[in-house]
């Protein structure tokens, strides 16, 4: 009989969930935001994706050889990383461009400070951060969805061409017309649905939404956090809006233009760069609403959400420990209590 | 749905051997040993010193603790206001203390009328764990008129249960095991020694799970050879499948008066081994509300400094933490070692807790 050192340890049986499952919900969830955007774009959304998922998964087994590490590629979450890359951009982004977002969140925010679990920044975001910051251009440049463009032939086709020159027509995104500090042209009901130019998978609000309750239900994302981040940043756009126009108004086209919704469910998501515990996670997501919404009124960016959910990366030590520290207290508490009482009775 | 509770549901994996009928499977030799006192003239009339008397001189350990129970009655005869049938079997495969209280009913609340004389109380109860969601037999409501208390809720019962923990009467009570009070009645009716004991043999490799009586002193060995193995186990466990202890030699491991279970599993070995993703599940589960996920990294970082603000002595040790990560790593195995460190370090004698004994 052979036994490993982890057959010495009690307890003897385990949950039916594994790390795969965790990731894989995650990745079902992502397919189908794939699909949504093939309907929109076309193939191109589709091949970004695999192209995506390829650099980040070739880059993770890079690193972690490495580290001289066995690569664990089962555990899915190179892939979840890749699959997110693609869906925060436009789908006329070159393929170097991801390419060089994808390796620059594995091989610089994930590998160096020890892979899985270890990461302190979430490397989709500091992947789209380096890339908004060296391709604006193309990283800010949204074609107009389900739209017949015209090919670098000549001939008419409905979708972009995978492969070659792109000629497409560009929308003006609400990020864009929020910044200028104008009020978009499209009808709040239409960007519910998913139909204004944007990042290719963070339009469709309504099947994000469905994603999150999927998430929550399978307790892949606690409802904390979420409710704590949405919470925050809707409070903010009703107090402050930016623009002329009526307070719910604002809070509509803040809470569905750009990245916010696709953020607060994926990026905070991620359980290695946000806290553990359920209050540090509501002060962490209601501090982080408050401080996406200052970047995107202060910020000199389209989309700033990034960069300020690394800044908030960055502080969850700090709220796991403020958090330990109230748990504690509480802990203590009620020992000191059923202490007492035992002592009233003996006397 | 998972989220909004605190704790763990556990599958049971009771059945089938909780609704057979329990097998004996006893070394004939010790088997016959009685015990060399003059049996009580009426033995449903014994006197209090002759019941403590005969437990003593029969040897009848309570199972639970590995107490003998003649000190638990002498204690009982002096404070003790109530007490409680220990029946809770709630780490899954385990059933060998609610079945034989089912199944070997009169000898069970012959023990207890022994114990009521001594205790001199009428303040009596059994507490079984509810949450069997795989049982064919029905847990009642009353046994020999005595109200069955059901603990409900997550794994672990006692940790869980208001029930358990605020009673009036905490520290003041007779908490025995049902196999202790049957051997009672049978040292005291029958001058038998207790030469037996009651467990379950489960798992998924083993071919015929069921609850049988041994005798102490049987090998791990023979008594899965009893009930047949379908499969090579790779993990062979003395005790609950959530708190036991891994079996290295079966054939020198021996089945003792505490021993509650043997189980015998076969695992898939490779889902093991991710690293940690600090999903925080641990921290949901945790029924002492500790921080498992950070003391694991402490100590297998050795920053043993740091963990002062975790509180590791609060520990109940019920493995709740190892058995929800999703990463398969040893959490419990690391809490229990902070739990060691921070008794010698950070606490004083005597301002430890003795919260949980239940």
């Amino acid at each position: 009989m052979s036994l490993t050192a982890n057959a010495l340890y009690a307890p003897h049986i385990r949950h039916h969930e594994n790390t795969r499952t965790v990731m894989g919900d995650v990745i079902l969830v992502l397919v189908v935001l794939y699909i949504m955007a093939y309907m929109h774009y076309g193939l191109r959304a589709v091949a970004l994706g695999v192209w995506s998922v390829a650099i980040c998964v070739l880059a993770d087994v890079a690193g972690t050889l490495m580290r001289r590490q066995r690569p664990h590629i089962r555990d899915l979450s190179a892939v979840v990383t890749g699959m997110l890359l693609p869906l925060m951009m436009p789908v006329s982004i070159p393929y170097r461009v991801v390419a060089v977002a994808a390796v620059v969140a594995v091989a610089v925010a994930k590998q160096p400070f020890g892979g899985v679990g270890h990461n302190v920044f979430n490397p989709a975001a500091a992947g789209f951060s380096f890339a908004a910051i060296c391709f604006g251009v193309q990283m800010f440049t949204y074609p107009e969805p389900q739209q017949a463009l015209v090919g670098a032939a000549g001939e008419e086709a409905v979708f972009l061409p995978v492969l070659g020159a792109l000629d497409f027509v560009s929308g003006i995104a609400p990020t864009f017309t929020l910044r200028l500090g104008a009020v978009p042209q499209y009808e709040l009901l239409d960007m519910a649905m998913g139909n204004y130019p944007g990042p290719m998978g963070a339009t469709n609000i309504l099947v994000i939404l469905a994603c999150l309750l999927y998430l929550v239900f399978r307790n892949t994302v606690r409802w904390d956090m979420p409710v704590a981040f949405f919470g925050a940043a809707f409070l903010f756009a009703y107090i402050f809006p930016r623009s002329q126009m009526d307070r719910l108004e604002s809070v509509g086209y803040e809470m569905m233009s750009g990245l916010l919704l696709f953020a607060g469910v994926f990026l905070l998501g991620d359980p290695v760069t946000t806290p553990k515990r359920d209050l540090s996670k509501v002060a962490f997501g209601a501090v982080a609403g408050v401080v996406v919404m200052l970047f995107r009124r202060f910020g000199n960016m389209e989309e700033s959400i990034t960069f300020a959910i690394l800044l908030m990366n960055a502080t969850t030590w700090g709220f796991d420990m403020l958090g330990e520290r109230v748990y504690g207290k509480i802990r203590r508490h009620r020992v000191e209590v059923f202490n007492s009482q035992k002592i009233q009775k003996k006397a | 749905m998972a989220m909004f509770r605190k704790g763990v549901l556990l599958a049971q994996h009771k059945e089938p051997a909780f609704s057979k009928p329990i097998v004996r499977f006893v070394n004939p030799q010790t088997d016959r040993m009685t015990i060399e006192r003059e049996p009580p003239a009426n033995p449903a009339r014994a006197g209090v010193s002759d019941i403590v008397e005969i437990a003593q001189a029969a040897g009848v350990t309570d199972e639970r603790d590995g107490k003998p129970l003649y000190k638990k009655l002498l204690r009982a005869r002096e404070r003790a206001v109530a007490v409680l049938v220990d029946a809770v079997d709630d780490e899954p495969y385990v059933s060998s203390r609610i079945a034989p209280l089912l199944q070997c009913r009169e000898e069970v609340l012959g023990g207890l009328a022994l114990c009521k004389q001594v205790a001199q109380t009428t303040n009596i109860s059994f507490v079984v764990y509810q949450s069997i969601t795989d049982q064919k037999l029905g847990l009642p409501r009353t046994i020999g008129g005595m109200p069955v208390v059901r603990l409900r809720g997550a794994y672990p019962a006692p940790a869980q249960s208001a029930k358990m923990k605020m009673r009036e009467e905490k520290g003041r009570r007779l908490i025995v095991g049902t196999g202790a009070l049957i051997h009672l009645y049978r040292a005291v009716w029958r001058a038998k020694r207790q030469s037996t004991t009651f467990i379950t043999v489960a798992g998924s490799c083993v071919a015929n799970p069921m609850n049988l009586e041994v005798s102490i002193g049987l090998s791990v060995d023979q008594v899965l050879e009893r009930c047949g193995l379908s499969a090579e186990p790779t993990r062979v466990v003395c005790g609950g499948s959530m708190t036991g202890i891994a079996v290295l030699d079966r054939d020198a491991t021996c089945v003792t008066h505490t021993t509650r279970a043997i189980l015998a599993f076969r695992e898939n070995k490779k889902d093991a081994l991710f690293s940690c993703i600090g999903c925080g599940r641990c921290e949901q589960v945790c029924p002492a509300g500790l921080n498992p996920m950070y003391i694991h990294r402490f100590v297998e970082n050795s920053y043993y400094a740091n963990l002062r603000l975790f509180d590791a002595h609060m520990c109940v040790e019920c493995g709740t933490c190892s058995y929800i990560c999703p990463s398969r790593l040893t959490v419990a195995a690391s809490v229990a070692k902070a739990k060691e460190y921070a008794l010698c370090h950070f606490i004083q004698p005597g301002e430890e807790t003795d919260e949980l004994d239940g």
